[in-house]
């Protein structure tokens, strides 16, 4: 990809110490950081708990429905709806956002493709053997695209583990008229008897033995097989080396479907990026709650986070809330169907009549989701500042980012990763003062 | 559970924010289990999700405890910070630890390691024989057969003399001008440790203060209890917690700030008085309210525009470990912060949950390897970029850094310290109510 993005950077130091705070350890906190962070600012992450891609399955959905180029979709859909996320962050941010996503995965050893060929989305099967399409996967998942598969797919699980069952994905997958097959492979005498959880397996396939033993097990039965799924829990801390070994040991491309939480790529992801901006000299402060703010008539000047024994204060320049839906602590209920954004107050869009009976429908899998999660959510301006009554920006300097804003459903609409790194990278721009460069440095190319 | 006597309508909210009822707001999405430093290292634990808020489900008040792996739990609390959903797992192991000591009793052992503030006391008219004990090798493995004490973990050496004696000679040398007023008081809090192990460390952030120009007083005080709470004491702790609310408590209602260099010592004040020992009062929070981790309390006078920053420049690049109980805080990295305001001087975060030691339980015999393995991604991240010198507000993770690197351990006061120029060889305060008592000079026999 050939994109406008802005790659000035911002020598600033602000006199309080942090030109950023971002709230919020998701997707949308931790790329807003990055992007602070690749633009010379000085960041504060602040979020109660590790966010959404600790337990979702670790690929990015753009435009899930768009059946051939993905990026021409959004860009026409933008374009139509300038209420929406993407209209309000614009098929370039969209573009930009994805970039450095990918770029900053690539240089902390996370690698995720799309479809080279033709930029379309990939298809990928989730651990019931339903296929899913997002345009970007990290290449354990990527190498399970299932669009041009020929010959059989072989799904691995592993006896006495209840986290992922092949034969389920795999009778699925041929009611789809993919051609598949299940086998069952013996994990190690365990020492003890509790659950495993993906990571624990994860942790198993760093060791070398571990995978020799895999290896030994599945070497002789892959006649006639294409590509071999496992469940995601291919190595915690050296995913690219295992995955690679596998592939290359048992001559068959080899990749990874979701299971259940917490998700490993996601834990992978969390873990290196929060390195990553360590080194950077960021600040990432996870574990304690932003409960209020000091603001001044429209400006906001600092936050405040619950902390053991009294508040504690932390000032800066500009704020990004990336803090989530109403699944997530961005916006908060009571029994009554009331709602509200915890953090600043800002005015939350809820479903008609505002009460809770509005928020649902009868069918619990409706394709369209539920009016509260397409409704419920910060409606923002143009610069993606939260905006009142009068459509009028509530402060100069606050930005919504994410799943917390309205206007569209993460859970049923396929884009919320999209919209989380293109408004995510929208934000930055514009909170930097770097922005109104983009178009023009744009025309320039 | 424990509130049979409180109807669910009076109570509702309060009872939701008691450390043992967050256990309802998990979701089992087992995000704390990935982020468990301990689990993926020792079969014996099946991580923070199963012995805490899953096993909560079948802790009633007189039972058993339903299972006895949560003694394997160092309370790093890495699992509360990481929960996104406010379940206070680290307060809930702990709490069940303190059951299981309850019904099972304490081995000698944990007593041992839970009396901190006597062995410290009692030692040091008798440093060199003590010193040469801990680091007898002999005397050390016998420790370890006898007592299960871990012959490798990092025991501090005595220092041969207490901050506090330095301290009362300095009052008398040089008596400081009593200030008018409470703004410019501040109470300092040594800990245990600082008073009889690294009294320098002590001394250094009292000469810091001073710089700063605040008056610091020193009222007595005891161990913070922090020992004896995470060895499941919970008597103990609590009385160690009584005593130092009650010598605290008048400085707090007079405005003053506590604060401590010590930062796990503050996290028992600020948060574990409440949060794990229950002692949820008015006098318990004032004081909690009013106490500041020392680096913390650094960046806030910065915050007020009353630090000065006449620093010298220091051209050093050093890793960081920021202790997981200084995590537990709530304040960020106020070390990173200020050290930042020094020219030259780039300090970085190291990126590790926890050094392993968690106060007391690296230095147990089984759980020692376990330690080390915890603290191992420091030692890698120290190794790669070959550091000689680790930053760190804790002592024992300092020590524990220490053993596992080789490298110099400071805490960050030391470098504030350094960038003011201030030198403890001969410290004079810089205000001084009247000529010194002795010529300065003279003592040291010039
Ligand atoms: S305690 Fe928190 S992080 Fe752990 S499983 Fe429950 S909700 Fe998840
Ligand atoms: S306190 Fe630390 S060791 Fe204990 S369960 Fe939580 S994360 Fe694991």
């Amino acid at each position: 990809m050939d994109l406008p993005c802005n790659d000035g950077t911002r020598r600033i130091k602000a006199a309080n110490g942090t030109d950023v705070i971002v709230i919020g350890a998701g997707l949308s906190g931790l790329m807003a950081a990055v992007n602070a962070v690749n633009a010379g600012a000085k960041v504060r992450l602040i979020a109660q708990g590790w966010g959404q891609p600790m337990i979702t399955p670790g690929w990015i959905s753009v435009c899930d429905r768009a059946n051939d180029d993905v990026i021409a979709e959004v860009r026409g859909y933008a374009a139509m709806h300038p209420e929406h996320p993407y209209g309000r962050a614009g098929a370039d941010a969209m573009l930009c956002g994805v970039q450095t996503f990918q770029d900053v995965a690539r240089a902390v050893g996370l690698p995720y493709d799309m479809r080279k060929k033709d930029g379309h989305n990939l298809h990928l099967s989730t651990a019931l053997g339903a296929i899913q399409r997002p345009m970007l996967a990290p290449r354990g998942m990527a190498n399970g695209d299932l669009t041009d598969v020929t010959e059989t797919v072989l799904l691995v699980g592993f006896n006495g583990w209840r986290d992922f069952y092949p034969q389920l994905a795999v009778d699925n997958l041929r009611a789809q008229g993919i051609q598949a097959r299940a086998m069952m492979l013996d994990l190690p005498e365990q020492p003890h008897t509790w659950d495993q959880w993906p990571v624990d397996l994860a942790r198993m396939f760093d060791s070398a033995d571990f995978c020799a033993s895999v290896i030994r097990q599945l070497r002789r039965k892959v006649k006639g097989v294409e590509k071999i799924g496992f469940p995601a829990v291919l190595g915690l801390e050296r995913p690219m080396p295992v995955l690679d070994h596998l592939s290359e040991q048992i001559a068959r491309l080899v990749f990874e479907i979701p299971t259940l939480p917490p998700s490993v790529p996601g834990v992978r992801l969390c873990n290196r990026l929060r390195r990553w901006l360590l080194r950077q000299g960021a600040r990432v402060q996870i574990g304690h709650r932003v409960v209020r703010s000091i603001t001044d008539g429209n400006h906001c000047s600092a936050v405040q986070v619950k902390a053991l024994g009294h508040l504690n204060t932390f000032s800066a320049d500009q704020f990004i809330l990336a803090t989530g839906d109403l699944y997530n602590a961005g916006i908060q209920s009571d029994e009554i169907g009331r709602l509200w954004e915890p953090v600043l107050g800002l005015p939350v869009e809820a479903p008609d009549g505002d009460e809770r009976e509005n928020w649902y429908r009868d069918n619990l899998l409706r394709r369209r989701g539920h009016p509260v999660h397409r409704v419920t959510g910060l409606r923002v301006d143009e610069k993606l500042r939260p905006v009142g009554v009068n459509g009028e920006p509530v402060y100069d300097n606050v930005y919504a980012v994410g799943s917390l804003l309205a206007g569209f459903n993460p859970i049923t609409d396929g884009c919320a990763e999209g919209i989380q790194l293109a408004t995510a990278y929208k934000a930055v721009q514009v909170a930097l003062g770097l922005y109104e460069d983009t178009p023009a440095k744009a025309a320039k190319k | 559970m424990a509130g049979e006597k409180m109807t669910m309508n009076d109570n509702h909210s309060a009872l939701i924010h008691q450390t043992a009822f967050t256990a309802d707001h998990c979701l089992k999405c087992n995000i704390c289990t990935a982020a468990c430093p301990v689990a993926p290292l020792t079969p014996l634990f099946p991580g923070p999700k199963t012995v805490g808020p899953q096993a909560q489900r079948l802790r009633e008040p007189g039972q058993p405890s339903p299972d006895h792996a949560v003694e394997y739990c160092s309370g790093c609390g890495i699992c509360t910070l990481v929960c996104p959903h406010g379940v206070r797992v680290m307060e809930i192991n702990t709490q069940a630890k303190a059951q299981m000591t309850e019904t099972h009793g304490m081995s000698l052992r944990n007593w041992f390691l839970s009396r901190n503030e006597l062995w410290g006391r009692l030692g040091t008219p008798f440093a060199p024989l003590m010193n040469f004990g801990v680091r007898s090798r002999l005397l050390r493995w016998l420790a370890e057969r006898i007592f299960g004490i871990s012959a490798r973990g990092p025991l501090p050496g005595w220092a041969g003399y207490t901050f506090r004696g330095w301290w009362n000679k300095q009052l008398k040398r040089y008596p400081r001008p009593e200030p008018d007023g409470d703004a410019n008081r501040v109470v300092y809090f040594h800990g245990c440790s600082s008073n009889t192990y690294e009294p320098h460390i002590a001394q250094t952030a009292v000469a810091v203060l001073e710089r700063i120009g605040l008056h610091v007083e020193i009222p007595p005080q005891t161990c913070c209890g922090l020992p004896a709470q995470s060895n499941g004491d919970f008597t103990a702790a609590r009385r160690y917690a009584r005593t130092n609310i009650k010598a605290l408590v008048g400085y707090a209602r007079r405005g003053i700030p506590i604060v401590g260099t010590s930062a796990s010592c503050m996290t028992a004040i600020k948060g574990d008085y409440e949060h794990v020992l229950g002692l949820d009062d008015a006098d318990a929070r004032l004081v909690a309210a009013n106490t500041y981790d020392f680096m913390e309390f650094l960046w806030k006078l910065h915050a007020e525009g009353r630090l000065p920053l006449d620093f010298q420049p220091l051209e050093r690049e050093l890793p960081y470990h920021a202790p997981c109980q200084l995590k537990a805080h709530g304040m960020g990295r106020p070390a990173l912060d200020v050290l930042d305001l020094v020219p030259g001087l780039r300090v970085w975060e190291i990126d590790a949950d926890c050094c392993g030691i968690a106060g007391t339980y690296g230095y147990k015999a089984e759980k020692r390897e376990i330690a080390e393995g915890v603290g191992w991604p420091i030692a890698e991240q120290v190794y790669e970029v070959g550091a000689d010198t680790v930053v760190c507000d804790t002592e024992t993770c300092r020590w524990q850094i220490t053993s596992l690197t080789g490298t110099t351990t400071i805490h960050p006061v030391q470098l504030v310290a350094e960038a003011y120029g201030i030198s403890l060889e001969n410290y004079r305060p810089p205000v001084v109510s009247k000529a010194p008592a002795e010529s300065p000079v003279a003592q040291k026999g010039w």
